[in-house]
């Protein structure tokens, strides 16, 4: 910190003695139909632009303030937020959204591969759920594209092992659940549905739209400090990060092989192991390369198509300082890891190795950022997390202990 | 329906000739013993064996067949309500896997048809969430981590495991579970001395002035059909984990009114005909001395209960099975009729928990990648 403090003031003092624009920037800035971009290689990109209100679909609607922003005491956002804390959601009882999702840990979990459901193990990275709201391809090969079909891939699967006559029936033995479904949707007849749609409308609310990089955009100029704006315009040009990371999500949504390096906890624990191949097995890799495959295909289990071996989604950058460690299988601790990679042009290509074809991006470039601009890259990467969103653990309703019927 | 004092003594006979039936009711079928059945391949009978004691086959890893169906307690259990998965409990009395590839459908609610269909059984059981809650595919690559069991299904199947073999060497482990040395069917095949006398008058009262035969006949002593005795409910179902895993089932099996039932509707969920409400298939009573308690809901403790429950005429229930009525009998033929129920048992077959516990099961190891140093 204090090595870094020093950098600033003296390139600040150059700057100074030069009598050069401090903020002048060397990102090549293009502005066409009142829009603004950054050129790249010829190419443009969309600037950053600050987070409004997430979009909400029209088969799932839930109340809103006069800007759009979701309102916490709609009765859907108030279910949702019970049942996002709920582990009768779950085969065993035992899991809920919230065990991979801990608000403490950014609604992530610290940890590079998730668990899963106990006795097995899960193959990724968990994923934020702040400001998932906002994309329209969800998980790191983007195989769903909405919250509503998201939630159920979420309980039922490889995290919570959630059968659905049974969350039904534990769903409807618990008498303020029934009523919180009635008065959100008009009945307790169809939960499990309706559950993951009340998840879905607590989830707009879980947004993070306040961060310095926002306060900036709108327009308060002393939001982001001196060393910050020479990162963002690095961001915006030397170091390419807008290439991919554009936009109001700061995610272009697209997918990338980056040639990050393989996770080693493929080839060293078992268990862990049984995560990983059961994935491809159910996502029918064929035989040869079920057997080769040491790392994640990503969009490739999506669509199968051999160009897409190993490309992710581009991940949306903001809250990014709570959810450490990164990427989808989680190889990387902190930002400086991270630029540090994309500083040397990204990694090896696994497909390659595997297979002897790269689906590497050629986006991917040595940089050659100097000690300082790594610095002021990752400070201006710090300033896409506002404050962290926090609230208090619900006391969840319980059945009774015997059931009666009349 | 008369007492007939000579069936006990030609029966031997009648049997060994296959002539039809000299029970009350022209419809039954004699009592036999045991059918020869062919083996299945030892190899994959020994891996069957580890399947079901294997608790890694269960989602959480933490349910093996074995722990619902004890070798020790007459693979079934003594609960009188059985446990579930993890998480939840069940509304029923586990059922024993003897001789159950000889049975007609599967279930005390008969919803699935037997016919030696085992391994289909099986993959019900591994997947059901209140029993295994398995995802199969998982299921095949856990296996497949388990060096021990990859080289024994290899060497029975020339193959690595997967989710239909595990399912088959499950069902071909069951069809070994078959009674040996059964007293009753070493009298029926002409060892006179191998039933008691009071076991004998026992057998002629169940042909007999007990009725027992109406619907428990043939060499499994069961019709194979569903008939309603009144049981009484057991009030341990409105347990909330119980009550969850019925309504949980029962709205899987699109039983009307499925949230609201006061009582376990059994083959009603099968068949939707209000007649059939609180019916169950007529169990095999082979090893039954073994399976306390009873019914499916583990509602009467002890066969001295069963019989006195069926001397009282059953249960209360609108749709009563006619054929049970109050029997009349004294103390010493109950006392012979109970005689009679505990030779259906036959030889421990010598499996013991104990010998599949977790250090004795080989672990899950790493596999080693193709092309590993890449
Ligand atoms: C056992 C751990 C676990 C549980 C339980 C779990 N998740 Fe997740 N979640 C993950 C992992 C791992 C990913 C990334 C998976 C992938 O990309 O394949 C993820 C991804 C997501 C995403 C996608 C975010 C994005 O940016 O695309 C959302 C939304 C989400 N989870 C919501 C939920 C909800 C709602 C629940 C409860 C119903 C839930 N999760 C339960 C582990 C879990
Ligand atoms: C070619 C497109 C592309 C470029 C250029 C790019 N990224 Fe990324 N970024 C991605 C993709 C794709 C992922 C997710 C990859 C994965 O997990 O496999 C990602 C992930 C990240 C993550 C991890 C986020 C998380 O939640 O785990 C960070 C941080 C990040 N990028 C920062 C940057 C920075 C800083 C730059 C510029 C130096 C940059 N990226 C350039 C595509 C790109
Ligand atoms: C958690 C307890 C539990 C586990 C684990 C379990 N069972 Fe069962 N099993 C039961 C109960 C309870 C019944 C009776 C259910 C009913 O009738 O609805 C039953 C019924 C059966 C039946 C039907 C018997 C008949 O005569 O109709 C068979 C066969 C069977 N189980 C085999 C298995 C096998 C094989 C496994 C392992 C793959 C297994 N079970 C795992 C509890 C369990
Ligand atoms: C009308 C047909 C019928 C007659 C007659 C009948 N049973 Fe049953 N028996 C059944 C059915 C059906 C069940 C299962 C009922 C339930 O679980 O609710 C059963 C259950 C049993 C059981 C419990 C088995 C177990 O594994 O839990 C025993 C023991 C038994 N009967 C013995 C007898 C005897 C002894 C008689 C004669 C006194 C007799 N039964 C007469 C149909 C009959």
């Amino acid at each position: 910190m204090i090595s870094r403090v020093g950098g600033v003031l003296a390139i600040a003092a150059l700057a100074l003695f030069l009598g050069a624009p401090a903020l002048a920037g060397t990102a090549k800035q293009v502005i066409q139909d009142g829009k603004k971009f950054f050129e790249i290689d010829g190419e443009l990109f969309p600037a950053l632009e600050a987070l409004g209100p997430p979009p909400i679909p029209k088969d799932n609607p839930q109340s809103v303030d006069a800007n759009g922003w979701p309102l916490t005491d709609d009765p859907k956002v108030k279910l949702g937020y019970f049942l996002f804390f709920e582990p009768a959601l779950s085969g065993d009882g035992s899991v809920s959204c919230q065990t991979c999702h801990v608000q403490g840990a950014g609604w992530a979990l610290n940890s590079a591969i998730s668990r899963s459901y106990p006795g097995q193990s899960h193959w990724r990275n968990s994923q934020s759920v702040v400001n998932a709201a906002y994309m329209s391809k969800l998980f790191w090969d983007g195989h769903t594209a909405s919250l509503e079909t998201q939630a159920p891939s979420a309980a039922k699967g490889l995290a919570g092992n959630g059968k659905q006559d049974m969350m039904t029936a534990r769903l409807t033995v618990v008498p303020e659940y029934v009523e919180m479904f009635t008065a959100a949707f008009g009945s307790a007849n169809n939960p499990v549905h309706d559950a993951w749609r009340a998840l879905s409308a607590f989830e707009r609310t879980l947004t993070s739209t306040d961060s310095p990089i926002d306060q900036y955009l709108r327009g308060d100029e002393d939001a982001l400090d001196e060393a910050q704006l020479r990162g963002m315009d690095l961001f915006n040009g030397k170091a390419r990060c807008i290439m991919c990371h554009n936009g109001k999500l700061a995610s272009d949504e697209k997918f990338y092989n980056l040639g990050l390096p393989r996770q080693p906890l493929f080839s060293n624990i078992a268990k862990n192991q049984i995560g990983f191949r059961s994935q491809n097995y159910g996502a029918g890799l064929p035989e040869e390369m079920f057997r080769k495959t040491k790392s994640d295909l990503g969009l490739y289990h999506r669509t199968h198509n051999h160009e897409d071996a190993g490309l992710f989604r581009t991940q949306p950058l903001r809250f990014i300082e709570y959810t450490p460690p990164y990427y989808h299988n989680g190889v990387m601790d902190d930002l400086y890891e991270v630029v540090e990679f994309y500083n040397q042009g990204g990694g090896e290509d696994y497909v390659q190795k595997d297979f002897g074809y790269s689906t590497k991006t050629d986006r991917l470039k040595e940089l050659n950022l100097t000690e300082d601009e790594i610095d002021d890259l990752v400070v201006f990467l710090e300033g896409f997390s506002g404050p962290e969103v926090l609230m208090e653990i619900p006391i969840l309703p319980k059945p009774p202990a015997r059931i009666s019927v009349n | 329906m008369k007492i007939r004092s000579v069936v006990a003594l030609t029966l031997v006979t009648l049997a060994l000739l296959g002539l039809s039936s000299m029970a009350a009711s022209a419809d039954t079928r004699p009592l036999a013993p045991l059918p020869d059945a062919e083996m299945p391949d030892a190899a994959k009978v020994e891996i069957g064996k580890w399947m079901f004691f294997e608790k890694r086959l269960s989602g959480d890893g933490d349910r093996a067949c074995a722990d619902c169906h004890l070798p020790e307690q007459g693979w079934a259990s003594s609960d009188a309500l059985s446990i579930g998965y993890p998480g939840t409990l069940h509304y029923r009395n586990a059922k024993t896997v003897m001789n159950v590839r000889f049975a007609k459908y599967f279930y005390w609610d008969g919803r699935l048809d037997g016919g030696n269909d085992l391994a289909t059984q099986a993959r019900d059981s591994m997947t059901d969430s209140h029993f295994m809650a398995a995802d199969g595919r998982i299921m095949g690559q856990r296996m497949k981590q388990i060096p021990g069991y990859v080289e024994m299904f290899k060497a029975a199947y020339g193959g690595e495991p997967h989710f239909g073999l595990i399912i088959k060497a499950l069902g071909d482990f069951e069809k070994t579970l078959v009674s040996k040395n059964v007293p009753f069917d070493n009298y029926l095949k002409g060892d006179t001395s191998a039933l008691s006398a009071q076991a004998k008058q026992g057998l002629d009262l169940f042909q007999g002035k007990a009725n027992c035969i109406q619907c428990h006949d043939g060499f499994m002593l069961s019709d194979g059909e569903p008939h309603a005795l009144g049981v009484a409910v057991n009030p341990d179902i409105f347990e909330v984990k119980r009550y969850t895993t019925l309504r949980s089932q029962q709205m899987f099996l699109g039983t009307p009114n499925y949230r609201n039932l006061k009582s376990d509707p059994g083959f009603f969920a099968t068949e939707k005909n209000n007649k059939y409400f609180g019916s169950f298939v007529t169990p095999s009573l082979r090893e039954v001395s073994k399976t306390a308690p009873y019914m499916h809901n583990g509602m009467l403790p002890t066969l001295e209960a069963v019989v006195d429950f069926y001397n009282e005429g059953g249960g209360q229930a609108t749709n009563k099975d006619p054929v049970i009525a109050p029997l009349g009998l004294s103390a010493g033929e109950k006392a012979a009729l109970v005689a009679f129920l505990e030779s259906l048992s036959g030889d421990d077959l010598g499996y013991r928990s104990a010998d599949f516990t977790e250090d004795k099961r080989p672990p899950y190891q790493l596999l080693q990648w193709v092309g590993q140093d890449n």
